[in-house]
């Protein structure tokens, strides 16, 4: 094969791709194949080894195992609240600048005087106008307008578990028992089990606008892990609701964790079969992580 | 509480009103935690679909599933913080596969022991075998290579040196131009074209071989 073959094979490549090539190379190459048997030849195995590769694509395809998803999504959680401390201590740097140039100002005897007695009068004031002075920070209305919405319900009703003000309406430790006690309790659609390392403590059913819904309680060690389990179909009809960027990242990842704000407690996503699940507990997201495989019986 | 006792189900109201829960409907007031959070959802809406093929590629190129999940998860968390790089609208799944390339080739490939030569004589020999016959690739296609096994084509295809694979799998698994691979690879377009026209001769040889170990007639390919 001398060099101009080689050549001529190679652009042979580009034109079984669909790649460009100068229009009066591509002409030469098809008129040659008709009488270059050593071009044909190219052609032929050029042609059949792109055909069998691109015919067996999806079996040569390998996916990210879910637990890889589930860590990568992690990391990026991570990754975010790095770069939002890493925000908030230079605000609070500036913050911290800012408060020490105005106070050297006001702490010049020629201010300083004066302002006190200002605030002492002002102080007094306010004091005696207040209506309900004791009251008056004790209470900070936060409106939420989430009932309607799975993760919403899930974190309250963990919190109920551990406050003591929700109990088991079955307990038992085996999933068919469970699963019989939730179908006598009128639970009309079927439930599944999770691949988890934590030992299976009971259930309880719920109503929420006439449908009857299945809450799972395991315990890892001496944790709760409490799991609500609803049909696909429910958000789909949003008779219950999920927030959309949650919702976004289990369509696109399978998995949405979120470590609730102001508390230790992680809460997961997913869809399980035919049903949506959230899990919450007290355990870390990598510990939690690390109880779930991604099998389910 | 360690021990839970069965009470009344109405204990377990959904609707709790009263809870003040500070969990997705607070909004955000800081100004920089809105602009790294619509960072990080079009990260999420740019580079997470790509996960699946990504992931392949590092199996292809690490051959070992634990070092394609290391590599998967570095690759993905370097996008993430270079993500201000990267020019919105632009090919996010190339910029993705040369992250990875370039992870891969300073932290993992330089434990793995791989001549990366051309297996010249096993091209030369197989054209040998199929030079005199007129045959046409689809003859080729249905008489022996649609008769291989899914596990055949990837031991095959792993075998080959690396630079021939990844032209390979970025061409015709990933569906890649050249254009797109010489950039991932960082090499001529003229060089992906002579990788790809190497690789195919190499990968024809292979699986030709594995036909006729299984008892395929493919005389009609040989002298």
């Amino acid at each position: 094969m001398n060099y101009k073959q080689q050549e001529l094979e190679e652009n042979l490549t580009s034109l079984i791709d669909g790649e460009y090539i100068a229009p009066n190379l591509r002409e030469e190459l098809l008129n040659r194949l008709d009488s270059n048997t050593e071009l044909r030849v190219a052609h032929t195995i050029q042609t059949a080894t792109k055909n069998i590769l691109i015919n067996r694509k999806d079996a040569l395809s390998i996916n990210a195992p879910l637990d890889i998803q589930m860590a990568i999504q992690r990391n990026l959680a991570n990754e975010e609240l790095m770069n939002s401390e890493e925000h908030s201590s230079t605000f609070k740097q500036t913050f911290y600048n800012a408060y020490n140039a105005i106070l050297a100002i006001f702490l010049k005897p020629v201010i300083a005087f004066p302002l006190g007695i200002i605030i002492g009068i002002s102080g007094y004031l306010l004091y005696n106008q207040s209506p309900n002075n004791s009251d008056a920070f004790s209470y900070v209305n936060i409106t939420h307008n989430g009932n309607d919405n799975l993760c919403f319900q899930a974190y309250n009703n963990f919190h109920s578990l551990e406050q003591g003000n929700l109990s088991l309406q079955k307990v038992t430790q085996n999933k068919e028992e469970l699963s019989r006690f939730f179908k006598e309790k009128g639970v009309n659609y079927p439930v599944f089990y999770p691949e988890i390392d934590a030992e299976l403590q009971g259930g309880v059913v719920s109503e929420y606008k006439g449908v009857k819904l299945a809450h799972f309680v395991f315990k890892a060690g001496d944790k709760f892990v409490y799991m609500y389990e609803v049909p696909n179909q429910m958000i789909e009809n949003h008779n219950l609701n999920i927030n959309p960027k949650a919702i976004e990242i289990v369509n696109k990842a399978d998995w949405y964790w979120e470590k609730e704000k102001g508390s230790n407690n992680t809460m997961v996503l997913w869809r399980l079969k035919s049903n949506m699940c959230s899990i919450v507990t007290n355990l870390r997201i990598d510990q939690l992580s690390a109880l779930i495989h991604v099998k389910e019986s | 509480m360690n021990t839970l006792s069965v009470l009344e189900i109405d204990k377990f109201a959904l609707t709790n009103e009263e809870i003040n829960l500070d969990t997705h409907s607070k909004v955000q007031s800081n100004t920089l935690m809105n602009s790294s959070q619509s960072k990080q959802a079009l990260f999420e809406q740019e580079a997470l679909p790509h996960m699946n093929a990504l992931y392949s590629f590092a199996v292809r190129l690490c051959r070992d599933r634990d070092d394609a999940s290391d590599l998967l998860q570095e690759t993905f968390l370097k996008g993430y913080r270079f993500f201000d790089k990267f020019e919105s609208g632009t090919n996010c799944k190339a910029w993705l596969f040369r992250i990875l390339k370039n992870t891969y080739i300073n932290q993992y490939r330089k434990d793995k022991k791989e001549p990366d030569t051309v297996e010249y004589d096993t091209i030369e020999e197989f054209y040998d075998l199929i030079r005199s016959e007129s045959s046409e690739s689809t003859d080729l296609q249905k008489r022996i290579f649609d008769n291989l096994l899914d596990d055949e084509i990837s031991i095959a295809l792993d075998s080959l040196p690396e630079s021939f694979r990844t032209a390979i799998i970025l061409c015709d698994l990933e569906g890649m131009t050249y254009e797109e691979i010489s950039e991932i690879l960082e090499c001529p377009i003229g060089t992906v074209r002579s990788r790809l026209h190497r690789a195919r001769n190499i990968l024809a040889s292979k699986l030709i071989k594995y036909a006729k170990n299984r008892g395929y007639d493919t005389h009609q390919y040989e002298q």
